[in-house]
This record gives structure tokens, sequence and C-alpha cells, in this order.
């Protein structure tokens, strides 16, 4: 029995999953949920988006009390939803909230433990500080995309894999549609090969792959090389999906001041890929929270153009769901987060520093029972969640081991992946808090 | 050493397409070819020659001699009597054109010779000869099939390595260099000094000067502003860098007078608008190399330091800033002694930044007394400054941080991984004051950040008005003192618990030039500089990231882990004493790297599965990134994959980023692995090359860079053709894959006859390379549609390729009809392939180049 066959028995004894990674699936269009991971790279202020603060604390530079946000110094108030949402007056987050908040859970008072970059990044988006771990959207796409060939598209963040699948950067589509095709030449309507010829030269290819990966002496690099070119190779003839969905015109680049602007491009291609059944799940990254200087314009731009993103995703899912019967917005799960948070007061340069305490922001069609869970004090210090996950609202008596963390951020998306199965190889210090019961 | 004998079928590589020379009248045919040739591993080129080869020269010399009877008549093949050295130069041209000819001329193997039949096709001499060919043909197999080393470094004994022609192999494709030719590979065979030499030979020229480059922006990533959203001239911004639009605008400014006066057609056939898109196009160049110049300034010093053998610390240390004639004149304009091209890119030369105001209308000069800015190497690059900015609370310790990670191989961020004191977090508000726990981290950071005093948030040299760099909000506070160049709070500058001398204490530098300088030669004095350099250059090199020290040791393979990150930072730790102690070579380093396991390992003798993985990115299997596949292709193939049109090859334009690219902005990360959207980049690069390579290079009169012992009419069905095409299977595996293990090789046989014998199944299969149904009337089958570009791939390199459908006559359809394909052939060259033969080479060299060897290194 050679490989190819024992996967086949494997896969008829519903043995498979656990050689999912490497797998060589048959053709199959994927239909599940879309887990798509927006990352608001450089530490976004949370006071001033989903964790409103309108009063003054402490600067414990100045010895004196400050506002938090100018906004709020200017006299502006929290604005809620319908639903009780509450949203910082700031930025288009009105737009971003009214259009959306129906959608979202929003998590906050996420203690990172730290004011690091790197280390908040590692810690927010795979559940522990240390190196190793892979993000919930690589575990996604090791889960159920074995055999796509797109199974885990990142435009950058966190995007560790652990070895259990590859990313794809997806880019210029104008491009993309060579690729989708590499039999036929550019500029000519013909074959570089007849279609016999390639099922012989596969053959071979396959054949090859089957010895090398045979020889168990080789640098653990070379069969791994070998094994992700195996599935790479694999899914590729399904890229000709994409064809049925590749947009006429691209999204914009720059926004309306001319501005880069690429996470519309990153949203677009992804829903265009998981439109084709090639997707499970996709890393998009907005730039620009790390402000030092000038905060709130600087900050303001960024998280608009997050809030541009985040409707664009939903508004270009259901028009695409209408231009081809496609189920792209009941399929998709969103969640967007951050490095951390920033100081709940400005620094001498009108910046805000780094501060562990942020949000995360869950997003699906229909919503959730509870749209707001945990919090911060008025100071922004953590609060701890009662046993039945409600706000202990006294900064005295929070509870170390009740204060969400990153690892219950964690555990929780990966209970929404449905990849719990990888918590043997990658456990998670969760404790005594879970946040599972709050997907319903 | 264990050793093997390449086998070779030297006969089968069959004459010379066109060669109208009549076998000799005298003597009767030859009867049988030279079997098999062997290359003798014992003996190098040199030995072999004077031994073997020598001794029958000296019988040809009496007619082959300058002004000798045969070269009267004609003959190329001279030898220089009593001068063995120099006949052996000339045969190795003889043999560069003419190959085989010369064991077949003495033989009367198919062609004549004047002088007549000296000795048997079956002869010793045949034989030494044919050797002779196969070891100075720069395409031929070599003995490649030595033993592989084990490695002898503490950690790595488990592992065996690539053999030391494998290593010259694979260091020339890495480094870019063309593949290096049978004779160095046999002087590289068993003596590793031999190995170190040739390394460091292909540490020269243009190529290894792009890989340099290339390795160094992959840390640095300067070229942000050449290749990301930001552009240079913008980013570094006119306020300080007074003349830095004054080229550009002016070009500009012209070709806009220019074109105005053309009027509205700019493609007019006139004088005036013939000037108006040169002077439009001259701009353009202006402005396209500034802003190279300016991103790639840091790599150029590198460049500089590296190519010039000087010690590597200069990177730090260097007083001066390289700049080209487009930044020369932007930013200095005196310093160059002699003339220059002010167009030229290449032109790169040390300069200094004389052009920059402190604030409008104050010049550096009138305010510090300095004629130009201070430089400490990259720390004072103005792009390094401006890709690590800093701001008013980070007060540089980007910057130091960036420091530290590149040049001391510390990597700050990672001294303490830990879960912070939650309330320290919130109330800390100056890391660098004793008493938290953050000071660990901010006691080594902070002063080093303190010695950028001088440099601004953006990077501009003592920013507010010339006296300091601090921000307005600063100067206001109640902490501020006059002549102060950094904050009260803040630790003093310093490295390694050493202050630096500052003439009061938040003053400035005491010393000449900054405190970067003093910040450099702290760095360059420390033992981690060396360290540091060996990690700088991982990325480039080997692809990767040195090893992490493993953190958690309940990690199921942290053991391993933590054997396999000891063992390397002690390699890491020999190859910095390596470093140091030649001089701070970088081109020595980068050769004892690529000697190393790091560069070498290929197998486990009895490894773990634990083991393995802990070592899951050492040696063998590195991803080519897209710079390296397109050279890679150059030296394999002997051309890029490029379109007519483009400067470079489709990797580095239209699937760059697809490929594993970088812009150095947002995308500065390399994949490790293949993807669908890679492997399908390879498929299409397969696709458009290997026809067009089969086509070429079977055209009479082409050089044989992949096919050197096959001719169109090497028959798969006979004992002799298979042998020739194994040949030249394994001529083509040790090019393309740098191995020729024989199982590939009866594998590959296997594909191009079974892609053979499918052709000769079909019913009626085109006698054509290409065939496309839309160009062949309304009966043809799109299915059975076998496209070929065909072109004059280089019209000037002698040989024309066109088809002259025109030129061939009813006789030789007719001729061809009857089993002769020559008359036909004469006219359509490789094109016309009616034996077959062609297409299961196209086959076999799109499974080639589609294999993950030759992906990898």
């Amino acid at each position: 029995m050679d490989r190819r066959d024992l996967l086949k028995a494997l896969f008829a004894a519903g043995l498979a999953p656990a050689l999912a990674p490497f797998a060589r699936a048959e053709a199959l269009r994927y239909e599940g949920p879309i887990y798509i991971t927006v990352f608001a790279e450089g530490g976004w202020d949370v006071t001033s988006l989903c964790d409103p603060k309108n009063g003054q604390r402490l600067n414990p530079a100045s010895g004196e009390n400050v506002w938090i946000n100018h906004w709020a110094e200017a006299g502006q108030s929290i604005a809620s939803t319908a639903s009780g949402l509450r949203y910082a007056p700031f930025a288009d987050n009105e737009r971003l909230f009214q259009t959306l908040g129906s959608k979202m859970m929003v998590i906050n008072g996420i203690d990172t433990q730290t004011n690091a970059h790197n280390a908040g990044v590692r810690h927010t988006f795979s559940g522990r500080f240390a190196d190793g771990y892979p993000a919930q959207t690589a575990l996604a796409a090791a889960q159920h995309g074995a055999g796509l060939p797109l199974a885990f598209l990142s435009n950058g963040g966190y995007r560790e894999t652990a070895g259990l699948t590859q990313f794809t950067l997806m880019q210029d589509p104008s491009t993309l549609s060579d690729l989708i095709n590499p039999n036929d030449p550019k500029w000519v309507d013909s074959h570089y090969h007849r279609a016999e010829s390639l099922n012989l030269i596969a053959e071979a290819r396959q054949a090859r792959l089957d010895r090398l990966m045979g020889q168990h002496q080789i640098t653990q690099r070379l069969s791994d090389a070998a094994r992700f070119m195996e599935s790479s190779r694999a899914g590729r003839d399904q890229l000709a999906a994409l064809n049925n969905f590749l947009p006429e015109t691209l999204a914009p680049a720059t926004d309306a001041d001319g501005r880069w602007h690429p996470i519309l491009r990153q949203i677009q291609l992804a829903l265009v890929s998981a439109a084709a059944g090639l997707t499970v799940s996709a890393d998009l990254v907005q730039w620009g929270f790390d402000t030092h200087a000038n905060h709130d314009t600087s900050q303001s731009i960024a998280l608009s153009q997050l809030s541009d993103g985040l409707i664009y995703l939903w508004q270009e899912a259901a028009d695409m769901d209408q231009r081809f019967g496609t189920n792209l917005v009941s399929r998709l799960r969103v969640v967007v987060a951050s490095d951390f948070g920033r100081t709940p007061w400005y620094n001498d340069g009108d910046g805000k520093d780094h501060w562990p305490l942020g949000s995360a922001i869950l997003m699906r069609d229909t919503g959730f029972a509870q749209h707001t869970v945990g919090g911060t004090s008025d100071d922004v210090e953590a609060l701890s969640l009662n046993a039945d996950l409600s706000l202990n609202a006294d900064p005295q008596a929070a509870e170390q081991s009740r204060i969400i963390r990153p690892a219950h951020l964690q555990q929780l998306l990966r209970y929404w992946a449905s990849v719990e199965t990888y918590n043997a190889t990658f456990p998670l210090e969760t404790g005594s808090l879970d946040l599972r019961s709050l997907l319903g | 050493m264990h050793r093997l004998f390449i086998v070779v079928s030297l006969s089968l590589m069959g004459v010379l397409t066109g060669c109208s020379q009549e076998l000799a009248s005298s003597g009767s045919p030859p009867t049988a070819p030279v079997a098999d040739v062997r290359i003798d591993c014992n003996a190098n080129d040199d030995e072999f020659f004077s031994t073997k080869v020598w001794p029958i020269l000296r019988e040809c010399s009496s007619c082959h001699v300058e002004g000798g009877v045969a070269v009267n008549q004609g003959a190329r093949f001279i030898v220089a009597p009593g001068n063995a050295i120099a006949s052996q130069d000339l045969l190795r041209d003889f043999i560069a054109v003419a190959g085989d000819r010369l064991v077949n001329k003495p033989t009367l193997y198919q062609v004549s010779h004047g002088g007549g039949h000296l000795f048997d096709t079956d002869s010793p001499e045949a034989a030494t000869l044919a050797e002779a060919v196969l070891r100075y043909s720069q395409s031929a197999p070599q003995c490649t099939e030595e033993e592989s080393p084990v490695a002898e470094q503490p950690g790595y004994r488990d592992v065996s390595l690539i053999s030391r022609t494998r290593t010259l192999r694979k260091a020339a494709i890495m480094l870019g260099s063309p593949l290096p030719d049978t004779s160095t590979l046999n002087e590289v065979r068993d003596d590793d000094d031999a190995l170190r030499a040739e390394l460091r030979a292909l540490m020269q020229g243009p190529s290894f000067e792009a890989w340099l480059k290339n390795g160094a922006n992959d840390r640095l990533l300067s070229r942000k502003y050449l290749d990301g959203m930001s552009e240079a001239q913008e980013t570094l911004g006119g306020t300080y860098y007074e003349a830095l639009y004054e080229r550009t605008g002016e070009a500009f400014s012209s070709a806009d007078a220019a074109a105005t006066a053309c009027g509205d057609d700019l493609e007019a056939d006139t004088s005036v608008c013939a000037y108006a898109r040169a002077e439009r196009q001259r701009a353009n160049l202006i402005y396209q190399e500034t802003q190279r110049a300016l991103a790639e300034e840091p790599l150029e010093l590198i460049r500089h330091v590296v190519t010039n053998d000087r010690p590597y610390r200069e990177v730090l240390t260097a007083d001066y800033r390289m700049m080209n004639p487009f930044t020369y004149e932007v930013l200095d304009g005196a310093s160059w002694q002699s003339s220059y091209d002010p167009l030229d890119p290449t032109d790169w030369r040390p300069g200094q930044i004389r052009r920059y105001r402190v604030a409008w209308g104050v010049s550096l000069q009138a305010r510090t007394g300095r004629d130009y800015l201070p430089s400490a190497g990259i720390l004072s690059s103005p792009v390094f400054l401006a890709r690590f900015p800093s701001t008013e609370t980070n007060r540089n310790r980007a910057r130091a941080r960036w420091t530290y990670q590149f040049f001391l191989g510390v990597d700050i961020e990672r001294l303490a991984v830990r879960a912070m004191d939650p309330e320290e977090l919130q109330q800390v508000t100056n890391p660098g004051a004793e008493g938290s726990s953050c000071f660990g981290c901010h006691s080594l950071l902070d002063p080093v950040a303190a010695t950028f005093q001088n440099w601004g948030n953006d990077g501009h040299y003592l920013d507010r008005l010339g006296y300091d760099a601090l921000p307005p909000s600063y100067i206001g506070s109640e902490h501020h003192q006059p002549n102060d160049r950094w904050y009260r709070q803040q630790l003093p500058a310093g490295f390694n618990q050493q202050t630096m001398p500052t003439i009061s204490p938040y003053g400035p530098f005491s010393g000449q030039g900054d405190g970067l300088r003093w910040l450099a030669e702290q760095i360059v004095a420390d033992d981690r500089f060396a360290t540091g350099t060996v990690q700088f250059w991982f990325k480039g090199l080997l692809g990767r990231e040195p090893l992490l020290r493993p953190l958690e040791p309940s990690d199921p393979n942290y053991s391993a882990d933590l054997e396999a990150w000891q063992a390397e930072q002690a390699l890491i730790r020999e190859l910095g004493q390596h470093f140091r102690d030649n001089n701070e070579s970088l081109k020595s380093l980068l050769v004892e790297m690529m000697l190393s396991p790091l560069f070498r390992s290929e197998r486990f003798d009895q490894a773990t599965s634990a083991r393995r993985e802990a070592l899951r990115e050492l040696g063998i299997g590195q991803l080519l990134t897209p710079e390296q596949l397109d050279k890679k292709l150059t030296a394999v193939l002997g051309q890029s994959w490029k379109l007519d049109w483009q400067q470079r090859g489709q990797l580095l334009e239209n699937y760059y980023l697809f490929y594993g690219g970088i812009d150095s902005d947002g995308i500065t990360e390399r994949p490790q692995y293949l993807n669908s959207m890679m492997v399908s980049v390879t498929e299409r690069m397969a696709n458009e090359l290997a026809c067009e390579l089969v086509f070429q290079e079977f055209w009479p009169g082409m050089p044989r860079t992949l096919f050197p012992m096959v001719e169109i009419t090497t028959d798969p069905t006979t004992e002799a053709g298979e042998a020739a095409i194994r040949t030249n299977l394994q001529h083509l595996m040790w090019r393309l894959w740098g191995t020729t293990e024989p199982a590939e090789i009866d594998a590959a046989w296997a594909l191009y006859k079974a892609l053979y014998e499918q052709r000769l199944s079909w019913d009626e299969p085109t006698p054509y390379l290409s065939q496309v149904a839309i160009w062949s009337g309304p009966d043809a089958d799109p299915d059975e549609d076998e496209y070929c570009p065909v072109r004059d791939r280089d019209p000037n390199d002698g040989v024309a390729i066109s088809l002259n459908w025109d030129g061939i006559t009813n006789s030789d359809w007719v001729a061809a009809s009857n089993g002769n394909p020559e008359p036909v052939r004469a006219h359509l060259g490789s094109f016309y392939n009616p034996e077959q033969t062609l297409r299961p080479w196209v086959g076999v060299l799109v499974y080639l180049l589609t294999d993950i060897q030759f992906l990898t290194e």
C-alpha cells in the first residue's frame, strides 16, 4: 500500500483527521465557518472605542488628575447602540457600532500582562508568552482546510503555524489569474501540454515526493518542504474556482484622503477565496495604532480605517451572497484584537503609550446573547468576572484568577473554531475562568 | 574516502549537427565507439593531463602547432610544444567549442581527419581523450557521488553533511553565482582549504553584492522607502535636507518646459518632442534613482565594507556615508575629488551630508560649527533612523532595541519573557528608574537609547533649531536645564555599564562627533558584536533566524529544543571567534558558516523524532527566495525567466510577493514553505521555460547547456540511446538538483520513456514542437494543443533562429515521408521532430524544475 492508498484508507476509516495537516485531500469545496482575525497593529485605544471612558484619573507621571480622553474633556458623551453596546464618540465609531453593533460581542478588560509589542502580540493571539503556539486562524486552517490551496490567508500579524499548515499572501488579482491555470499561455488560447502528458508528469512528481519523504534520514527541513509542496500541489487545481468570483474592480488601496488603506483589498481577496470554497481562515491587518504622539489624530485615522474595513467586510460579503448565491455572511466568524491598549492619559507629546489592558470584538451575523463581557474600572484597571461571567465592578475585589487574560480569549476562540482537539498539544492555562458559554 | 567513478557513454554524445566532412577514404569505418568513459576521481585535472593526456598530445604536435600543417589547413586544435600548462589551457578551449571531436577525429569516428587514423575507438588513447572531453566540458557531471562527511562540531555529530562539491555548488546558487565548473569541483573534492578558497572566490562581483544587500535589507528593511508605501525623499523631507528636491525638481521643471514646447502630442516625430521625451525620461531616472540611493545607503555601506575587505566593524564606525551621484549632489557636493557621471547610479563613494540645515535659514555650520553631520555607520543613516523612528515617550528605546538586536544579537524583549505585575505595569511611568521589575531590561536599553540623543524622532540631527533633539513639551517642563541634550529623568547615555563622557551630566558628548560614534566604538569592542554579526547573517544565508531559547519546560520537545539551542549557540560563539580572529572579515565568516552544519546538514544518522523536530530548520531544504531562484535559473539553465520588455525576471516582478518577496514595509517576513500559489508560480515558470529551452538548445549551432549528451536523433528505443539519455539526465540532475542518485535517474528515465511512448501511441502525433488549434484550421482539436514559444531569444548570439517554411520543397517533404527528416529540418531546425524525441525532454524538464530539490537548496 503506498502513501496515497494509505490515506484513502484512513479517510474511509474516519482516521484521516490525525493526518489532516499533510493529507492529500481530494478537491473539496469548504462550506464551513470562515474565521477572520483582524489585527489592530500597534496597540489600539479601547477607551476611545469599545471600552469608553469619559472621566479623569491620576496620571502617575505628573501626579495630577487628567482627562483620559480629549473627547470627554470636550464634553462629548459616551454613546450606545439600541442593544446597549457602549462606544466612544470618536473617529468613525458611530457608523461602526450602529451598523454592526448587533453582530458584536465586546470583551473588555483583557489583561495582556505586558506592554512590549512582540510579547503582547504573541500573548494575545496565541494565549501564552512563550513562542511556538499557533494562531487560532492557523489551527482552524489545519483542522478544517486539509487539501485546500488557500486554507489560511495571512496579510501579516501573528501567523505562527507551528508547522501545522502554511499561509498564503493574496496579492494582485490580475496576476492571480495567471496562476489559476499555469498550463495556459498568457497570450495564446492554447496549452503548454496535453492533459495526458501532464498526467504522466504529475504521477512522476508524486512518486518522487513519496520516495523523498520515504527517506527518513533526510533533514526535517527538506522533508517538511516536500510535504508542504505535496499538500499545496494537491489543492492547486482548485484555484480555478477563483475565476468565478474574481472582482471586476479592485477595492481602493487608499482612503478618501489619499492615505494608504490596504485592508479593503485584503478583505476583498479573502472573501473571493472564501466564496470559492478555498479558504478557512484569514488574518487581516490594520496598521497605525502605535500612537505615542498626536494620539487623537493618528488613532482616529487608524480606527476609522478599521471601521471602514469591518463595514466593508460585511457589506461585501452580503453583496457577494446576492451576486453569487454564496453564503458568506452567515459563515463569517470575526475577531478583532490588538497588542494591548493605551494609557488612560496623554503623554507630553499628546500621545498615549502602552497599557496592558485591551479588548477584543467578536462578530457573527446572528450576534450574541451577551453584547459586552468583562470591563475595566473608571481608571482603566483590571476587573474580574463573577462565576456567572458578570462583571465584578469593584477593582479592590478583583480576583487575579478571574481576570480575563489572552489564554481565556484563545480558549474561547478555539472553541468557536472547533479546534479544541489541539488543546492537548498546545494547552492553555485558563484556571477556573471559562468564557466558552458566551457562545451559546 | 570512498571513491566512485562516473561512467559516461561518451560515444553517444553524437556528432555536431551540420558537420559535412566526409569520412576519410583510407581505412575502414570505425566499428565500435568508445563504450564507457570513466573519470578517475583520484587524479585532479593537472595530474590527469600530465600523466595521461600530454603523452598523447605530444604526438599531435608535429602537425597541430602554430604554423603546422594542420593549423594551416584550418584545424582549431593547437598544441604548445614543450609547454604542458599552456597545452592544457588550449585543450580546454578546444573542447569548449568542439567537444567530442577531440576523440572522434583521431579515431575517424564519423568525421575525417587530415592526419588519418591514429588509434581505434576502443583504444586506451581514445579513452583518455574521451575522459579529457568529459573532464574539461563545462557542463559534465564530475565525481559527484563522493562520500558525505560527518559533522565534527559538538552537538551535530549525528548529522551527515553534503559533500564539498555539493557545498560549493549550493553556495554558488545561494550567492547567485554561476555554477562551478568541473575543474573547480575537482579541486575541492577532498580539500577543505581548496573549498574555503573557492567559497571565498564566489564573494565578488555584482551577484554577490546584490546578495549582500538583499540579506542586509531582510534585517534593516530600508527598502521600505523604495518598495513600500513611503518614498525616501518624502520621508526625509526638505526641511532639514535643504537640497533634497533640488535635482528632481529641476529635472521635472525642465521636462515640463520641454513638454510644453512640444505641444499636445509628446510622441510627435519632431526634434522638440524627442527632446521632451528624453527630458521626461531623464527626470524619471533622477527621481527613481534618488529614491533608490537614499533607501539603499545603509546596504551600500555594508557592500562597500565587505567587498573592499575592510573590517566589518566599519559598518558601525564609518565616519562617512555612501553616496552615488544622485545623492552626492543633493547631500554633499564637495567631498569627491575626481569627476563623475551625474547619471551613473553604480558610482558609489564615501561622502558627507553637508547640505543640511538645522532650521529654515539656519545652516548646520552657523549653529554648530560643523561642516557636515557626524557619522556612525548604519546607526546614523537617515533611512535607518527613519525606519526605526522614535516618539517623545519612546525616547529612542526602539532604536536601542534594534541596535541590540542587529549588532549584538540580543533581543531585549526576550530577555525576560513573562507576565508582568499588573499593578506595576499601570503605575510605572519611568521603566528606567530603579525599583521596578522593568528596570532589568531598561537598565540595558535606556542608556543606549540616550546615545541617540542628537537624533530626533524622525531621524533629523539636532532638529530643535540645532540646539538639541528634545521635544518642545520637554523643553517647557520643569525638568529641562539649559544645554541639556537628554531627559533628566532618564538613565544617562552609556553602554555596558560605561557612561558616555559628556560635557555636563545631560549635556552633549564630550568627544568629537556625537554619542553614536561613541556607542559604535563600544559595540564593536563588545564580544557580542561578533556573535551578533553571525546572527545578523543567519537570515540572508540560512533563510531563518537563530533558534530561540526554549522557555517552557513543560513543552514536550523542551529537552531536545534546549540541546539544539545550546549546540547552535556554541557554534555561533565559535564562528564569532573566527570572525574576530580574521580581522572581522565578513567574507571569512560567511565561508565558515557555509562549511558548518548550519548550511551543509543533509542527513541524520539515528535521530529521534524529537531531535529531528528540534533541528527542523537545519541544513538542506531551504526554500529559495524569489531573488535566489531567479539567479539559480540563470545559473543552471543559462537564461532567466523574463518577458522581453522586462528588466528583471518575472519572479522579481509579476510574482514577487506571491513567491515570498517582501516590500520591507507591511510584508517583512518570507514564508518558509511553499503554498499553493507558490506552487502555481513554479508550474507556470516551468511551463513557460521548458519547451523554449529545448527548442533553443537543439537548434543547430546553439551551445548546449542542458543537453550536451543527446541529439534530436537519439533513439530511446536503442540501448545506446537509453544510455545517452540516462547520461544526460545525470547531467541535468546535477545542474538542477545537485544530486545524481541512481534511483532518481531511473525515475526520470522512466518518465522520459513514458512520455515518448505515449506520443507514439497517439494517432498521428504532431511532428512539430508546437501545435496550436486556433492557428491550425477548423479541424484541429484544442485538446491536442502543445504550445511552445518559438523565438530567437538572443538575436545577437551569432545563431539565427527562424522557421523557414517557404524554403521547404516538395522533395523535402517527400524525403520526410520516406523517413528522412533532415531536409525539412534544415529549414525548421529543432521545431521539426517527427522522431518525437524532444517533447519528452520538455516534460522531464518541467518535472525537474518543479521539484522540491530544485526549489530548495
